[in-house]
């Protein structure tokens, strides 16, 4: 070997280890996110808190009570309230406050847009698609409204059109708001790992980018709750306290720390959880897994009071044409508590919403009512985007095993195990048991 | 079914009066919340609480589930007799009074509980408790705090109210309730649930018949008029855009800008007599009304994008104070110079003293003429001796060039009274720095629709009507101060006015400057 060619052949080895030292810094850096003990909400404090804000503009608008603009910048408050607190009456008032501004500036893209976005707060998927494609056709620059129109055909169940649209938005610029809807698809579409990817970025460009803390902290959630969906349990509970941190008293921060330490087996420590969540907001599902871990360590009265909040939340609900139906529904089915009213429910909003969770909760309301054909064909719908959700093999299980299909019992029952055992605090045991029977018969 | 209707039988024959109402409507602050009022009545031996917890219909049902042994949703157990008692008794230790930072203890003095009805004949839960504590104020003052600690969490209006009986009591407090103790919640778009957690005042040892008293929310300030700035924020939707219509639009624009001008807080008594005291001339004038046009319009566009961009970030309303104390301090800055460079002058050149003071005129004089202007009576001082010094500069000096000539020739630094460019400049930024609301809300009404060009000369007239404005009172007070001039006056006193309201005017500057920092929070 001459000198040349060995000194070319040093050099060569030098660049490959540089470049390779270069790409895994690079790969690292595109990712973004601290690991979750780095992350607080140190550097957002910035931000004016939200009740600041809206008496801000409040007082504004006593001075100046024509002014369109401040009308809208209150709505968008009180959205931010209603994100914070919980409190869906927030989104009430914001839409309010747009309709006074729309009623001094009926051409105002910005009020209609973000009025867009309330009804699709509220559930109301159909209007908010309406009036965000109706404005994305007045003003084809309008992305805001685009956004809602993808997000409203995702509610609704309209996967292709959504990701279309994603993907268009992602062409402008991939910022965290489309980088987290596309995890989302990614997720739904059975690819949980290209989805954490995607929303790990999210998180890490929200983190970068600043903003409200409860904004901020949602995209840390995300990563938490995709997390726990593989059944990374450690890492999901990381991510939930990071999020805690950013922006403490977040309710869905608490209910997530609630998940992960029942499924971890503190059951004590999950409840001290799931009421401090309900002292926030009591939630329909936080009072159900609360009432849960009651039944699970012995105590059915208090599962029992907390099942019956349920029931009260769900009556007013009703009252005030709010919008848990699908909660309700499920919950009832899960509880065995008012079957034909979770299969109306259930139905009804399938009516409206065909997505995959639509269809899930149509299923199980129908197998709980003995309709197990129908219940398979509804899951089977359910599950044709490959869906990695623990949830929905265990639907899919028990449908199975009810039609006496062991063999597809089996297999989706082991994967629910392999997916995310604890994908819920009383169903775990009923799938293990479900697939030690179907194990022992097929031993036989 | 049967369930139901028995709730309602129930609700009908235990709460008459609210079942009567034909339609239950949710609790009006959303049906989750838990809302309290403490009111406090200080007499000269005891304090009153009078504690009142209103809760929702679903905290209701939590609380009431215990009680209700038959399931439907209303409490019936016997044990509800003593839940009053216990309730106020638990909730107690979150109550805390302070008398001179020493804990005072709190007796229960009685309670009550109702369960108003909610929606769909829900109970909802109406607790009131009273405690009382022992004091003696006889014969010293004595500081009274209190903080409300119970259901920390939870959303809901918290409101505390402070009434005096016999005694006399010094703070910051509110004497009427709101929510007239939890019965009825304002719920226009525009008020916000109180939040009110503590409270802290002095009770003071003679009881007096005239009580110093300050309510929190009557101490708010008082809100413009304002269909005077809606007139202008309305041009912004006008529909078609002609040339007639756009004129008039300007015109109105320049005619709002210019009645903005007059409105107090924009220190331009200040820049007005400043211009003509320091031998303005036109000239002068027209640059300052220019640096004004361009900052108040370069400051609404900057605060529009804010209010645009970064309006999740930062709210442009707290900036303005901010604004005014940058304001505030170029003016007490302009102040102190011109108060060093006069001092000067009236100490050495006594012949130019001498001058001034044949030039001068009584200060009532000018005072009743300009007196309409604002109310800064100091700077109409100030005023008048502009005039004079007007009238030396440009006048006078033809006829007396030796004296004119004497005055610039003593020093070696630039002469006192001359109008430098630089503090002209700082002048008009002072004046234009804070950007009027209703041209920030037609800038923004006019990105909204589209209407980017139409907005951007709408505030740009409006800017030149603010400056027009202000430019027209520059050149009234230098046609004033050439008209007085001429009138022949006398005074030692005369000798020191120069000075004396220059430093005047460092201390309006002040003055704007404490007031923004008040706002601010600094001090």
């Amino acid at each position: 070997m001459n000198k040349r060619k060995s000194i070319l052949l040093l050099l060569s080895v030098i660049f490959t280890i540089a470049a390779s030292q270069v790409y895994g810094a690079a790969s690292n850096a595109s990712d973004g996110l601290p690991a979750a003990q780095n992350i607080n909400g140190g550097a957002l404090a910035n931000v004016p808190p939200v009740e600041v804000a809206i008496k801000t503009f409040q007082d504004r608008l006593k001075q100046n009570p024509n002014d369109p603009i401040t009308y809208a910048l209150l709505a968008n408050q009180y959205i931010r309230h209603a994100r914070e607190t919980g409190d869906v009456s927030g989104y009430q008032r914001a839409e309010q406050a747009l309709n006074e501004s729309l009623l001094l500036l009926p051409k105002y893209t910005y009020a209609s847009t973000t009025l867009a976005s309330v009804y699709y707060a509220q559930h109301d998927f159909a209007s908010a698609l309406d009036l965000a494609q109706a404005e994305y056709e007045k003003n084809s620059k309008n992305t805001q409204a685009l956004v809602i129109v993808a997000d409203a055909q995702l509610a609704l169940g309209n996967y292709l059109e959504a990701e279309a649209i994603y993907l268009q938005l992602s062409d402008l610029g991939v910022t965290p708001p489309i980088l987290a809807r596309l995890a989302a698809l990614e997720e739904m579409k059975g690819n949980p790992k290209d989805g954490l990817t995607l929303m790990r970025r999210a998180a890490g460009d929200a983190l970068q980018a600043g903003g409200t803390k409860e904004g901020v902290a949602w995209y840390i959630l995300r990563v938490a709750d995709m997390y726990f969906n593989v059944g990374q349990y450690r890492q999901a509970g990381k991510y939930y306290e990071a999020a805690l941190r950013v922006f403490d008293h977040y309710p869905l921060a608490l209910a997530g720390l609630g998940k992960v330490s029942a499924a971890q087996g503190r059951y004590d420590e999950s409840s001290a959880y799931y009421q401090r969540a309900i002292n926030i907001v009591p939630h329909p599902e936080y009072l159900a897994a609360l009432g849960d871990l009651y039944l699970l360590t012995g105590q059915p009265d208090q599962a029992q009071l907390q099942y019956e909040t349920v029931e009260t939340i769900g009556k007013l609900a009703e009252l005030n044409e709010q919008v848990y139906n699908r909660t309700l529904a499920n919950f009832y089915s899960d509880h065995d508590m008012k079957l034909k009213d979770a299969l109306r429910l259930a139905l009804a909003e399938l009516e409206s919403r065909k997505d995959i969770y639509g269809y899930d909760a149509a299923a199980w309301a129908q197998y709980k009512n003995g309709n197990f054909e129908e219940a398979q064909t509804l899951i089977e719908q359910a599950m044709s985007f490959g869906t990695q959700d623990a949830r929905l093999y265990f639907h899919a299980g028990m449908i199975a095993y009810a039609l006496d299909q062991n063999q597809r019992a089996r297999d989706h029952l082991e994967q629910v195990l392999a997916i995310n055992p604890h994908f819920s605090i009383l169903d775990f045991e009923t799938a293990r048991a479900t697939l030690g029977i179907l194990q022992a018969t097929a031993g036989k | 079914m049967k369930k139901l209707r028995r709730v309602v039988t129930t609700a009908l024959t235990l709460f008459v009066s609210f079942a009567l109402a034909p339609v239950a409507f949710a609790h009006p602050l959303g049906n989750f919340t838990i809302n309290q009022y403490v009111g406090l009545t200080i007499s000269r031996e005891m304090i009153l609480v009078d504690y009142v917890v209103d809760m929702a219909e679903i905290p209701a049902f939590q609380e009431l589930a215990p009680y209700d042994s038959d399931r439907d949703r209303q409490p019936d157990s016997p044990a509800i007799q003593s839940y009053p008692a216990d309730k106020c008794a638990s909730l107690q230790p979150a109550l805390n009074l302070f008398l001179n930072n020493q804990p005072l203890t709190l007796a229960p003095a009685s309670s009550f509980v109702e369960f108003p009805a909610g929606v769909g004949g829900l109970p909802t839960l109406r607790l009131t408790c009273e405690f009382q504590a022992t004091i003696d104020s006889t014969n010293k003052a004595l500081d009274l705090s209190f903080e409300n600690n119970a259901f920390p969490d939870r959303l809901g209006w918290k409101e505390i109210v402070v009434s005096a009986e016999g005694v006399s009591l010094q703070g910051e407090y509110s004497t009427t309730s709101l929510s007239n103790r939890l019965t009825n919640y304002p719920q226009d778009l525009l008020t916000s649930p109180l939040d009110q957690r503590g409270v802290e005042f002095e009770i003071l040892p003679v009881a007096s018949s005239a009580q110093i008293e300050t309510s929190a929310p009557a101490a708010e300030t008082a809100p413009l008029p304002s269909n005077r700035n809606d007139e202008f924020t309305r041009l912004i939707l006008l529909e078609e855009i002609t040339l007639p219509t756009l004129l008039l639009a300007l015109a109105i624009s320049f005619f709002w800008g210019a009645l903005h001008a007059m409105t107090p807080g924009h220190g331009k008594t200040i820049v007005g007599a400043y211009l003509v005291g320091s031998r303005g001339t036109i000239k002068h004038a027209l640059y300052l009304g220019l640096t004004t046009t361009i900052t108040h319009t370069l400051g609404v566009f900057a605060l529009g994008l804010i209010t645009l961009f970064a309006a999740q970030y930062i709210l442009p309303e707290t900036l303005f104070p901010w604004l005014s104390l940058l304001s505030g301090l170029f003016v007490v800055g302009i102040g102190l110079n011109l108060f060093s460079e006069r001092f000067k002058s009236s100490g050495l050149g006594n012949r130019i003293v001498s001058l001034k003071a044949k030039l001068a005129v009584p200060p009532k004089y000018i005072l009743s003429s300009a007196g309409n202007m604002e109310s800064l009576n100091h700077s109409h001082k100030y005023v008048l001796h502009a005039s004079r010094d007007h009238h030396h500069s440009d006048e006078h000096a033809r006829r007396h060039p030796h004296d004119h000539h004497h005055g610039h020739a003593d020093h070696s630094h630039a002469p006192p009274e001359e109008i430098t460019w630089r503090s002209l400049l700082a002048l008009g930024v002072s004046g234009g720095l804070i950007p009027c609301p209703s041209a920030l809300v037609v800038l923004l009404g006019a990105i909204a629709l589209n209407k980017i060009g139409f907005g951007l000369i709408l505030v740009l007239a409006f800017s030149l009507g603010l400056a027009g404005a202000l430019t027209a009172i520059g050149i009234a007070f230098i046609y004033a101060g050439k008209f007085f001039g001429r009138f022949p006056a006398s005074g030692k006193v005369i000798r020191v006015l120069p000075a004396l309201s220059a430093l005047f005017i460092s201390l309006i500057g002040l003055g704007i400057v404490v007031k923004a920092a008040v706002e601010i929070g600094i001090v």
